[in-house]
């Protein structure tokens, strides 16, 4: 019971020890334990941001607005326009989990749009998920997600906030009932730029992993 | 040599009992009793707001398709293939039948009724949440987990069940009453590792903030405040309040980096617990994040002292 103990706390101070930066020793460690420490939800910093913000461009607040047409085969411009729905929808309230999950999703989107540190295919399948979905309950075909990230007021008097438009694609789905995504364009054609990762240390989640 | 030998001897002789005492110490099960009723509640209310979100994230057809987030998981964490999670596998009834089932089990848990069982279930459906979307996971959640998972281990049923209830009403007229129950080193073992777990876990959140600039420029709370589409309460009439955020965003980290050394001395116990509750309660009020709150204050539970019957 004794080495059932030790090993147990070993293995969960490693983990909860290195969560946002890892030594290649500490990451061969955590590879070992990865079955056990995974598998129970012991090791969770490297997915949920318990720094909360870290003040770079991806902490900020992040919101897709979402144009509905009617046919899926037909370019939008050949259409009329069904609805906007906001997501997160500003109807929820901030304080509940579901909201507050929306909110980290676009901010993943966002921060996967940027195109020197992003990952397009990532930044596409969210928005074609989200895309998809808000289609099936609206029953509509086709959509122009839009995603825009809002700046955050300064502390300091002079520091006015600005939105910028990060990402923007069409979101379709197919004859056969599948979800397809183009991209129309990304923050480098469009935003203003900004520097990424402003005041930061780490990257995507806050940390430099190996 | 021989002075050499003896000190080893005395430091291994030492350090061993010193872990029996740590470890094996039997203890009364009522802190680990008050545990699982405040958890259980808290549990039912993370499954009870996963209610109103169950269609829309948790189901095979949600936001997220399960093969996205395999591949978003492994964006973060390459190699990363330990999620497994029965809402991926289940159609619609049934995922809404494995949900109502969760309700049901942990409310059985918090009442005390089969504990070491309902508590295993309990952890179970709780780790089929997280890995849904283990991206996208409440920050209270790991919290819950590694509690429901170390009250298993020990007699959390033992005072304020109905278990307990049951027993005690089967007691015929003349037959000798129901012993109270006795001191267990489960129970001991249940309650060290929720402390050990939860000074870590304060250790990782306060390293977290040390990893970016917000949170040693004294800044960082206002960034929280200042997001205009995500700040729970408006108190952005404190941006002409500067030395107050400093402070705000100082007394986090300085708290955070204190609860893990600080707790385990008998005279400071008591003010990092009245600290915690401050500290967890308001920073709620910038992130919104009332359940994590609420799962630290009652984590701290463990270190609440207590004297054996």
């Amino acid at each position: 019971l004794s080495l059932a103990l030790f090993i147990h706390c070993f293995c969960v101070a490693v983990v909860l020890g290195s969560t946002y930066v890892r030594s290649a020793l500490q990451a061969r460690l955590v590879g070992i334990f990865g079955p056990y420490t995974e598998a129970l939800a012991f090791d969770p910093g490297q997915q949920i941001p318990y720094y909360y913000t870290h003040a770079r461009l991806q902490d900020e607040d992040a919101t897709l607005q979402i144009d509905l047409y009617a046919d899926g085969q037909l370019p939008v411009a050949r259409q009329k326009l069904l609805a906007t729905v906001d997501f997160p929808s500003p109807r929820l309230s901030r304080w509940l989990p579901d909201y507050q999950r929306s909110m980290r999703l676009v901010r993943r989107l966002a921060t996967y749009a940027d195109e020197e540190t992003g990952d397009e295919n990532l930044s596409s399948m969210i928005a074609r998920d989200i895309g998809a979905r808000v289609l099936r309950e609206h029953g509509a075909g086709r959509a122009v997600v839009r995603c825009t990230r809002h700046g955050s007021q300064g502390l300091r008097a002079g520091d006015e906030p600005e939105d910028a438009l990060v990402y923007e694609a069409d979101v379709w789905i197919d004859e056969t009932g599948k979800p397809e995504v183009v991209k129309r364009l990304s923050a480098a054609e469009v935003a203003p730029g900004r520097n990424q990762g402003t005041g930061g240390r780490g990257q995507e989640t806050g940390g430099r992993t190996p | 040599v021989n002075r050499l030998s003896a000190y080893f001897a005395d430091l291994v002789e030492s350090t061993g009992q010193a872990w029996n005492r740590f470890w094996f110490t039997p203890s009364d099960p009522l802190p680990c009793s008050i545990l699982r009723i405040v958890v259980g509640c808290l549990v039912l209310v993370h499954l009870l707001l996963a209610t109103l979100e169950l269609d829309r994230w948790y189901l095979k057809s949600g936001v997220v398709a399960p093969e996205s987030v395999t591949a978003l998981v492994q964006a973060t964490r390459p190699g990363s293939s330990f999620h497994w999670s029965h809402f991926n596998q289940l159609g619609t009834t049934e995922s809404r039948v494995a949900h109502a089932a969760a309700i049901l089990i942990a409310a059985a848990f918090t009442a005390g009724v089969a504990t070491r069982a309902t508590g295993v279930l309990t952890l179970a459906a709780l780790l089929a949440y997280f890995h849904r979307l283990p991206f996208l996971a409440g920050h209270a959640e790991p919290v819950l987990i590694f509690l429901v998972a170390y009250l298993c281990l020990g007699p959390a049923g033992a005072y304020g069940s109905l278990d307990r209830l049951i027993a005690r009403r089967r007691v015929q007229p003349g037959d000798p009453p129901l012993a109270p129950p006795q001191p267990s080193y489960w129970a001991t073992i249940s309650l060290r590792l929720i402390q050990l777990h939860l000074a870590v876990f304060v250790a990782m959140m306060a390293l977290a903030k040390l990893n970016g600039d917000a949170w040693w420029d004294g800044e960082a709370i206002w960034h929280l405040l200042a997001r205009p589409r995500s700040r729970p309460l408006d108190l952005s009439g404190l941006r002409g309040y500067e030395l107050l955020v400093n402070f705000w965003t100082h007394a986090v980290v300085y708290f955070e980096l204190a609860f893990p050394v600080l707790i385990w001395n008998r005279l400071t116990r008591p003010i990092l617990l009245a600290l915690g509750a401050i500290v967890w309660l308001t920073l709620a009020l910038a992130t919104g994040q009332w359940l994590l709150g609420l799962a630290l204050v009652a984590a701290s539970i463990a270190f609440v002292p207590h004297k054996d019957r």
